[in-house]
């Protein structure tokens, strides 16, 4: 049974409780509880689905140079749509790990369960060095959005309800040269080099600016690139740039230039604004499939985070009462007719309980007329410990 | 995010208190000055919002070097834990621990209060101009928990950029440390106070360890600031204020 390492995280726990009697407390265990129920608007029909959602994230510092750190993502799925997918737990269980550290069943079923470790590394570390090895998050991206910098594991906008985004199985060594200023390597494991992530990336900070530029492979393109985050006046001003050039089947794959820049900007209100840019010079100016922006057949890296050429977002939160924040993100694609609305509030219940309401709403002509191609309205209560 | 010009200001009234100068009162609030400076400083504390009917607290541990340095670690609510703030001059990181990345602040970002604080903007950018803008003067004594205290008043010189009408302040005649102050209004309305409580030995010195700011007008609002501990002169330099160490401040 792969759900072993459940009982290796509670035994670490218990473990680290019984040494640790007199000491101050080297590991720490937290998490949460989420319930989200998803009401798909169909065509023909409404599909109401539940998932309940628990999450383990175990850190244990053993001294001041290893660190251990174990996440675990529980699921528990039920409702129309588990019903409605041939095999569910095979669509839910879609990753790019090299280590099969998930499980789920049972199959074709109303229900699924579904859990899988999306962070296990070890971790040496001094005050200038870092080394890690295991499943951890490369997280290369300084803009809020749109991350073409971010070629170990991109994410998905559309994807809210996985903030800690996946992992990659990797090791990475990193060497701290100031404040803000660093130079690391990273390289994912897989058998198949045309699927590895290689590459190196130099990090520096001038004039209030932290800027960054990379160089490697990233599966199977040779790819380059820089990024900056700073500040335009009082507002923050970020961009990431990345180029792919494939050096395998040139026909299938072309040169890809990524590019998003970024500024937000903050009122003494609590009035947020933010705009975004993401241009693709390898995306199309029309749509290939009606909903784009949910196909996850196709997996998401930095060179397709978006199937056009060009997108923009505006995104606005405002506190209407010190518990409930109101947000709005809207994506427009302008190549054709396409936009992508996702209203979102936030009610803090309780000092450690959310709930947050969350629409997505996506609009284009692809067939023909422009219409209204999803509707998906969210409720999400989250209990953090 | 919202809540980083309040931790900021936590901890700046707790290294660089208001310099109040005067004839008579500028040795006396030198003195209470003084003793709450220090070039380097750590300390532990809550921050509470209270509101007629609900009330949220945060724990945090804060690390700092004179005024353009520090870092915060945000160790409750569960929701927050982790959160690591650094601002270095005006450049300002959030390390966000779920997503293990740093983000780079606006610097408006700085202007927002948190959860509707009481503090505003106006306390963390006037304040440090108050020995400019203000004459002082020694009007009275009075008793305050037990204790013999100088009040002084502080108005503001004509033309002065300042939010407040008259300021009173009383200060520990022993050990010279500020336990009232009343803030007022241009039309001489008495807006908001401040009132020190539970004095002990914080970092070797005797201080206020709570400190309560009131909006007079507004029944069951109240900010409150407690700090758990403080140590004074700890030996870091401006290289503890690093991204690598928002990851490591435990």
């Amino acid at each position: 049974m792969r759900l072993f390492w459940f009982t290796i995280l509670w035994a670490l726990s218990i473990l680290s409780i019984e040494a640790q009697e007199d000491k101050p407390k080297n590991w720490t265990l937290s998490g949460y509880i989420k319930d989200l129920v998803t009401v798909n608007f169909a065509d023909d029909s409404t599909l109401i689905d539940n998932l309940i959602h628990n999450r383990l994230n175990f850190d244990w510092y053993p001294n001041e140079q290893w660190h251990f750190q174990l996440e675990v993502r529980n699921r528990l799925f039920y409702g129309d749509l588990v019903k409605a997918i041939p095999n569910y737990g095979e669509f839910v269980d879609r990753n790019n790990d090299y280590f099969d550290l998930s499980f789920y069943g049972p199959k074709n079923k109303s229900w699924l369960f579904h859990t899988m470790i999306d962070r296990a590394y070890v971790e040496w570390y001094n005050e200038k060095w870092e080394v890690r090895a295991g499943r951890q998050r490369i997280n290369w991206g300084v803009n809020l959005v749109w991350n073409p910098n971010d070629i170990f594991n991109s994410y998905s906008f559309f994807d809210f309800d996985y903030e800690e985004r996946p992992g990659s199985d990797a090791l990475r060594i990193r060497k701290y040269l100031g404040f803000a200023s660093s130079i690391e390597f990273a390289v994912t494991a897989n058998n198949d080099f045309d699927e590895m992530v290689i590459a190196g990336m130099y990090k520096f900070n001038k004039k209030g600016y932290d800027f960054q530029v990379f160089t490697g492979k990233a599966r199977q393109d040779l790819t380059a690139g820089v990024g900056w985050a700073g500040n335009l006046g009082d507002a923050g001003f970020k961009g990431e740039v990345s180029y792919f050039k494939p050096y395998t089947d040139k026909d299938e794959f072309s040169n890809a230039l990524l590019a998003s820049i970024s500024v937000d900007y903050s009122f003494e209100s609590s009035l947020y604004l933010h705009g975004s840019y993401l241009y693709n010079s390898d995306g199309s100016d029309t749509l290939v499939t009606a909903i784009p922006i949910f196909d996850i057949t196709q997996r998401l890296t930095a060179r397709n985070l978006s199937p056009l050429t060009h997108s923009i977002l505006v995104q606005t939160s405002y506190n209407f009462h010190p518990l409930v924040t109101g947000g709005l993100a809207t994506i427009y694609y302008p190549s054709t007719q396409a936009i992508f609305i996702n209203p979102t509030a936030t009610y803090s219940i309780k000092p450690n309980l959310d709930l947050d309401v969350i629409g997505q709403f996506f609009f284009d002509d692809y067939t023909g007329k422009f219409k209204a191609q999803a509707k998906l309205l969210y409720a999400r209560l989250k209990w953090s410990f | 995010m919202k809540w980083l010009q309040l931790l900021i200001l936590a901890i700046l009234i707790f290294l660089f208190p208001i310099l109040i100068k005067g004839q008579d009162a500028k040795e006396i609030v030198k003195k209470a000055d003084m003793k709450r400076r220090g070039d380097t400083g750590k300390a532990t504390m809550t921050i509470t919002i209270k509101r007629p009917t609900w009330k949220r607290e945060m724990e945090l541990k804060s690390w700092s070097h004179g005024t353009d340095y520090s870092l915060i670690l945000v160790t409750a609510p569960a929701r927050d834990k982790g959160t690591v703030f650094l601002k270095r001059d005006k450049e300002i990181w959030n390390w966000i621990p779920s997503i293990e990345r740093n983000i780079k602040l606006p610097p408006s970002m700085m202007m927002q209060s948190w959860m509707g604080s009481d503090f505003t903007n106006d306390d963390l950018i006037k304040e440090s101009s108050i020995v400019e803008d203000y004459e002082h003067s020694l009007v009275g004594d009075s008793v305050i928990l037990g204790r013999q205290v100088y009040k002084i008043e502080l108005i503001p010189k004509p033309n002065a950029p300042v939010v407040w009408g008259k300021i009173y302040s009383w200060i520990d005649k022993e050990d010279f440390m500020e336990l009232k102050t009343e803030l007022y209004d241009e039309d001489g309305y008495l807006v908001n106070k401040i009132i020190y409580s539970d004095i002990r030995e914080l970092g070797g010195r005797l201080l206020p360890a709570k400190m309560e700011y009131i909006p007079v007008d507004k029944d069951g609002y109240k900010t409150i600031i407690e700090y758990e501990s403080v140590a004074y002169d700890i030996p870091i330099t401006t290289d503890f204020f690093s991204l690598q160490n928002m990851k490591r401040v435990k």
